[in-house]
């Protein structure tokens, strides 16, 4: 017997106690100049994300509010970092990253 | 004069100082906008413009917009210079349409003032903040301009300009000597009645409808046919008092001068009671020795020869004067043209600001000052037309033969100004210059150059002097409405002078 088969996204996500809509899911594109330069290299745009939302719900909501074709989703969980303060150590929010891959022809403008 | 300044800001002036420095040609090759213009006329001296700038000009000037922007735009996310330039025109969309809007307007109506030859007097009634670019399509702008009058200039070349005699005849000489000497006199008291050329000391009374205004309570005056007061005038005074004797009261009316400083008693009429304290002669000195050196010269004929050059002096200033007045008489006399309107509105209004300013701080009543204020309006504006149509055809004759103040020249005025006030040049240069009346004072300049320049040219015809009506008068530092009677400080030496002489 191999490896137990992973749930299926679907499945995933119904087993999750919170339910997201598609704006929960992206939080907000990431304009940066490495975004840019996916968005025009590669056709992949950047978007922070919800901490809970997997690559199938973040494939699904971009799909649902660019109306596009998602080819591959990739995530990153950021960890937040150490910032000294005045009071002592404190800690930034740790946030989700997602780089999503469109079909090559489809595109989504930011700006 | 009052020149104020009707200069147009305009563009173009820095421009070609611009063009200067970056090289000849420069200004040749800067693009002309695609610009459909549309003048009518709006008034007296009145354009109203309309103005279309095609959209590729606010493309164009939105790319050259953007380019300065994608350079140092600093944006979260990028390095200064690699923001996209779809991402600035969105982050920075108001910046850059007023950035468009100053940039077109600004050129566009460069190329309007010169395209157009409108001659503008002043800015365009234009406030910018009221226009917006459109998003798509053209972009029109409307503006109403005042523009310099356009007259045919008045035939000044063959002017002729009646130069009254300067000669001084020596019965002129003898009559200022006497006059002259009347300040070295003796009063003598006679004990007969008043004869016309006496000098009398008088009680003098002002009442208006029975209430008493003014009482001067001892008047030296010379029996001559008008006395002259402050703000008053009494013809036939020596008809009224000839014949008085000491204790003797004379009444008469007169009229109070429209200048008055008491605002409700202009024009009213007064009644002056003249009672009369003494009669004296006159007696002139002899010219001995002594008097002479006190005067400062060595002999009569050294006297008669001074006051010779001086009246030679006076006529000559007088025959400038003269000549000036009747060279602008003549100007305006045949200028019927129109003048700009608001610019009429906007001199008239300054100048009785400062009218109604001074009377403020003089103290007048809210009342009074309403008063006087119709007055001085029609006054105003009569005068202010005047003024500024001495201003343009001076400016015309000024533009017409190259007439411009040299530095040299604005730099002796200053020194003048400074010496007149007892300040050192370089302050009175600054205070000038802070207060941007310099150009104000260049203005002037070549004004009177031009009307030099005019004078010059003219065509003399030599008339007799008229005769000097200055004798006639006996004028007297008092009032009938006893404001401003203060004697100066130099009347009163001159009084304490003249009686220790009778003591």
């Amino acid at each position: 017997m191999g490896r137990p088969r992973p749930p299926k996204p679907e499945q995933f996500a119904a087993d999750r106690a919170i339910e997201l809509d598609p704006y929960s899911v992206i939080l907000r594109p990431l304009v940066t100049e490495k975004g840019t330069h996916l968005s025009e290299r590669h056709n992949a745009y950047t978007f922070e994300v919800h901490p809970q939302a997997g690559k199938y719900d973040i494939r699904n909501a971009v799909q649902t509010i660019w109306n596009v074709r998602v080819d591959k989703v990739r995530t990153q969980n950021r960890a937040g970092k150490t910032k000294r303060t005045r009071s002592g150590l404190g800690r930034t929010r740790a946030w989700k990253k997602a780089i999503v891959k469109l079909h090559a022809e489809d595109q989504i403008s930011f700006f | 004069m009052s020149t104020d300044a009707p200069v147009l800001d305009d563009p173009a002036t820095d421009e070609a100082f611009d063009d200067e420095a970056l090289g000849e040609g420069f200004a040749d090759d800067r693009r002309k906008m695609d610009l459909t213009v549309e003048v009518e006329d709006a008034g007296p001296c009145l354009k109203h413009v309309k103005v279309t700038v095609a959209r590729a000009e606010l493309d164009a000037a939105l790319e050259e917009a953007v380019g300065e922007y994608a350079d140092e735009a600093q944006v979260p996310g990028f390095r200064a210079g690699r923001v996209p330039v779809t991402l600035i025109k969105k982050r920075f969309k108001e910046e850059l349409a007023g950035q468009v809007k100053q940039r077109v307007l600004i050129d566009s109506l460069e190329q309007v003032s010169e395209e157009q030859d409108l001659d503008p007097i002043n800015e365009p009634d234009l406030d910018v903040s009221t226009l917006d670019l459109p998003d798509e399509g053209d972009f029109e702008y409307e503006f109403d301009v005042e523009v310099r009058p356009k007259f045919d200039m008045p035939d000044l070349s063959g002017l002729k300009i009646e130069r009254p005699d300067a000669e001084v005849t020596d019965a002129e000489v003898a009559a200022y000597r006497e006059e002259f000497l009347t300040q070295y006199g003796r009063l003598e008291p006679q004990e007969r009645a008043a004869e016309a050329g006496d000098t009398l000391k008088l009680k003098v009374t002002f009442s208006h409808d029975g209430k008493e205004l003014h009482v001067v309570p001892e008047l030296k005056a010379k029996l001559k046919p008008i006395l002259r007061l402050t703000d008053a005038e009494l013809e036939g005074f020596d008809d009224l008092l000839a014949g008085a004797n000491v204790g003797d009261v004379k009444e008469a009316t007169l009229t109070v001068s429209p200048e008055a400083e008491r605002v409700e008693l202009r024009g009213e009429e007064v009644t002056g009671k003249f009672e009369v304290l003494s009669i004296a002669v006159l007696k002139l000195p002899t010219l001995t020795k002594e008097l002479l050196d006190r005067i400062g010269v060595e002999s009569s004929d050294e006297l008669d020869e001074q006051i010779r050059g001086s009246l030679t002096r006076q006529r000559e200033y007088r025959q400038r004067q003269d000549a000036r007045e009747q060279l602008l008489s003549t100007m305006v006399e045949s200028a019927d043209w129109d003048l700009p309107e608001k610019l009429v509105r906007r001199q008239t209004e300054n100048a009785l600001r400062r009218e109604l300013l001074e009377m403020q701080q003089a103290g007048f009543t809210t009342a009074q000052i309403r008063a006087r204020e119709n007055e001085l309006k029609q006054n105003a504006v009569t005068s202010t037309r005047q003024a500024l149509k001495e201003h343009f055809i001076l400016d015309r004759v000024a533009e017409e033969n190259d007439i411009e103040p040299t530095p040299g020249e604005l730099d002796r005025e200053i020194t003048l100004m400074a010496l007149q006030q007892g300040e050192p040049v370089r302050r009175v240069r600054s205070r000038l210059a802070k207060s941007g009346m310099i150009e104000n004072l260049a203005a002037q300049l070549r004004e009177r150059k031009a009307v030099d320049f005019l004078l010059e040219n003219a065509t003399y015809v030599d008339v007799p002097a008229k005769e000097a009506a200055a004798d006639r008068v006996e004028a007297v530092k008092q009032s009938v409405c006893g404001i401003g009677s203060v004697a100066s400080a130099a009347d009163e030496d001159e009084d304490a002078g003249s009686s220790a002489e009778e003591e």
